[in-house]
């Protein structure tokens, strides 16, 4: 009889993997140190440190129209509403923000 | 992926065959030692089949989540994945469409193709304003006026995909939206920032048309922006009038934006004049029927009454152009410097040379006044900060500027190009309200080639005033409140008041405005010294 253990990775999902997906927690980021106050919107380069990884920036309130940054370098725009910004990680442990200009009224 | 399909089926299949073999392997021990009874057999193998079906189903679902070399091997997560399962990679709905294309239209952006988002966005300012320019046939009237409202799209197109990390090629096209006026020329496709670029980690170049670096270093600074307090009446504004030469969007213009490091930030712009003629009297390459220099359709721009080759840019058309600024922002703490030259300005048409049918130009004194052909150059340093005294928010902004025209000594009788200027502003937050008070200053200039109108109905048309004779220097106070709904919604009160010497001829709401109050009569003659009073309420609402 062969009695073949079960493959490594499905041992490994067996330990691993929850039940639920779990939303990343919001990191709160202060843009009112380099950017005026009465900007509407900035560009920044977001840089994760996974290729497969995402963020989505947003203003508070404003998460259905956030910015979706892909990859380990990604130019975009996100919209501002104040002096705070939110990111969410996904499939990332950590990033890093560059902002490059902002744009007023 | 295929292989890596039939991979995984083959594993499954080893799997639930191993399953049996082991359940069948325990029922035969069992049987053997504890001879149960045929139910009791039955009741194990359906218990088993059950445990089977769990097992298949979590195999089943497993699969989505085990990724595969091109071997078909599953690939360890555990270094990416360690205490949860990622959610997944958010999406952000396209909630509006044009021709059936999914755009975004409330700021964030939407995919239109491929690695491409596409933003919409405006502003709208409208306002009821009730203003009197002290002139003798005006008196108080009422108006409603679309300030500086707004429409474009901007593109940006992610290179990240194709090897360019960081990098994004970006365009823009924006449009003047005369909400309230008859709209012509000056709201055409394009009259605004519009242009096409590349955007990266070291900054963005871009080609088009642009406000300059100049202009834009100290526009948060003032509370009154685009009202009837705006301080272009006088800072970046050369010789009065409804015009701010040095707060300029300047066409055919290719420039450079740095990032931001640690709070500082570089912007370069330069603009070529390629003038159909050598004084830069004629029209630029592409801008045919309308002065470089000039607002369409406004001042400066002589439109539509000269033509190609008549040579009638002469109200302040320039050749090449040239404009820097840097800031700094760390904190509550701002400071700014720019500087911008217009080379070989061309006033021609205040001394009458080189103007077809024109002739020398004297004063009521008998001096013949030249102004000529010169380099325009303006400077300014300001700084801001801003800090909570307890009520809110205070934010405090200064900025001295130098404007001047490189005239010959000979022609600084007539030179109403150089002065300095000084603003201050003050704006206490409390809450969603803004309370804010501006003063801005003009000193007196070396000369003026003008004449002005005595404030009657009889000497008006005389035009009998020398200017140079007089001071030419102006103040002008703005306070006003706004309250803010949200962070794009707001409503204001401006109340603004301009007083100026006997020979200066500044107006209320140049450069921002959708018009300028001036000290004209209803004939356009100007009225020196005429004192500008205006109040002003309106909307904003930015997407």
């Amino acid at each position: 009889m062969d009695m073949t253990p079960p493959p490594a990775y499905i041992a490994q999902a067996d330990t691993d993997q929850p039940d639920a997906p779990v939303e990343p927690t919001p990191i709160k980021i202060d843009v009112a140190k380099y950017i005026p106050d009465t900007a509407i919107t900035v560009t920044m380069i977001v840089s994760l440190d996974s290729a497969a990884a995402s963020a989505l920036v947003y203003a508070p309130g404003d998460e259905k129209h956030g910015t979706v940054f892909k990859g380990r370098r990604a130019i975009d725009e996100v919209r501002l509403a104040g002096p705070v910004l939110f990111i969410k990680l996904y499939g990332a442990t950590t990033y890093d923000i560059q902002y490059i200009t902002y744009r007023m009224p | 992926m295929k292989a890596g399909l039939t991979q995984g089926n083959d594993m499954r299949k080893q799997l639930l065959a191993g399953t049996a073999l082991a359940a069948l392997g325990v029922i035969a021990f069992q049987a053997t030692a504890h001879a149960a009874t045929i139910d009791d057999v039955m009741k194990r193998l359906d218990k088993l089949e059950r445990e089977n079906a769990e097992l298949r189903a979590k195999v089943n679902g497993q699969q989505a989540y085990v990724r595969r070399d091109k071997d078909g091997k599953p690939v360890v997560e555990s270094s990416v994945v360690t205490h949860a399962k990622p959610a997944p990679s958010p999406v952000v709905a396209a909630d509006h469409t044009i021709l059936g294309m999914p755009v975004k239209a409330a700021g964030a952006l939407g995919p239109l193709i491929d690695n491409t988002t596409v933003q919409l966005y405006g502003h709208f300012d409208l306002s009821a304003d009730l203003f009197n320019n002290s002139v003798f046939d005006q008196g108080t009237k009422l108006g409603i006026s679309s300030n500086l409202s707004y429409f474009g799209f901007r593109v940006r197109h992610n290179l990240a995909p194709y090897g360019f990390e960081g990098w994004a090629a970006v365009a823009q096209m924006e449009a003047q939206i005369d909400v309230a006026a008859a709209p012509n020329e000056r709201a055409a496709l394009g009259s605004r920032d519009s242009y096409l670029g590349m955007e990266g980690p070291w900054g963005a170049i871009k080609a088009g048309k642009t406000q300059t670096p100049y202009k834009l270093a100290s526009a948060a600074m003032d509370p009154f922006s685009g009202t009837l307090g705006d301080y272009n009446s006088i800072m970046g504004n050369t010789g009065g009038d409804n015009r701010a030469e040095f707060d300029w969007r300047m066409d055919h213009a290719v420039w450079y934006e740095s990032p931001i490091w640690s709070g500082f930030q570089f912007s370069a712009l330069f603009s070529p004049g390629q003038n159909y003629a050598q004084d830069n009297s004629d029209f630029s390459f592409g801008d045919v029927g309308q002065c470089n220099g000039a607002s369409t359709r406004g001042s400066g721009s002589n439109f539509p009454t000269i033509a190609l080759g008549a040579q009638g840019c002469n109200d302040g058309s320039f050749g090449n152009a040239y404009s820097a600024a840097a800031t700094y922002r760390n904190s509550g703490f701002t400071a700014i410097a720019a500087y911008e030259l217009h080379e070989q300005t061309n006033r021609q048409g205040d001394d009458g040379t080189g103007v077809v049918g024109g002739g020398p130009i004297i004063l009521p004194d008998g001096s013949i006044v030249s102004t000529g052909i010169h380099n325009e150059w303006a400077a300014k340093l300001g700084g801001g900060y801003r800090f909570n005294d307890g009520l809110g928010d205070l934010q405090i902004n200064a900025i001295y500027e130098w404007i001047r025209r490189e005239v010959t000594p000979a022609q600084q009788p007539f030179n109403e190009r150089s002065k300095d200027d000084i603003f201050v502003s003050v704006t206490q937050n409390i809450g969603k309200w803004a309370v804010s008070g501006s003063y801005t200053h003009a000193n007196n200039t070396p000369g003026n080639p003008a004449t002005l109108s005595v404030n009657t109905a009889a000497l008006a048309p005389l035009a009998t005033i020398q200017a140079n004779l007089f001071s030419d220097a102006a103040n002008q106070y703005a306070v006003g409140v706004r309250y803010h709904f949200s962070s794009w919604a707001s409503w204001y009160f401006v109340a603004s008041e301009l007083t100026q010497g006997t020979g200066a001829h500044y107006c209320l709401g140049a450069s921002g405005h959708g018009y300028q109050v001036c000290g004209r009569d209803a004939a356009n003659d100007t009225i020196g010294g005429a004192t500008l009073k205006a109040a002003t309420t309106g909307l904003t609402l930015d997407f």
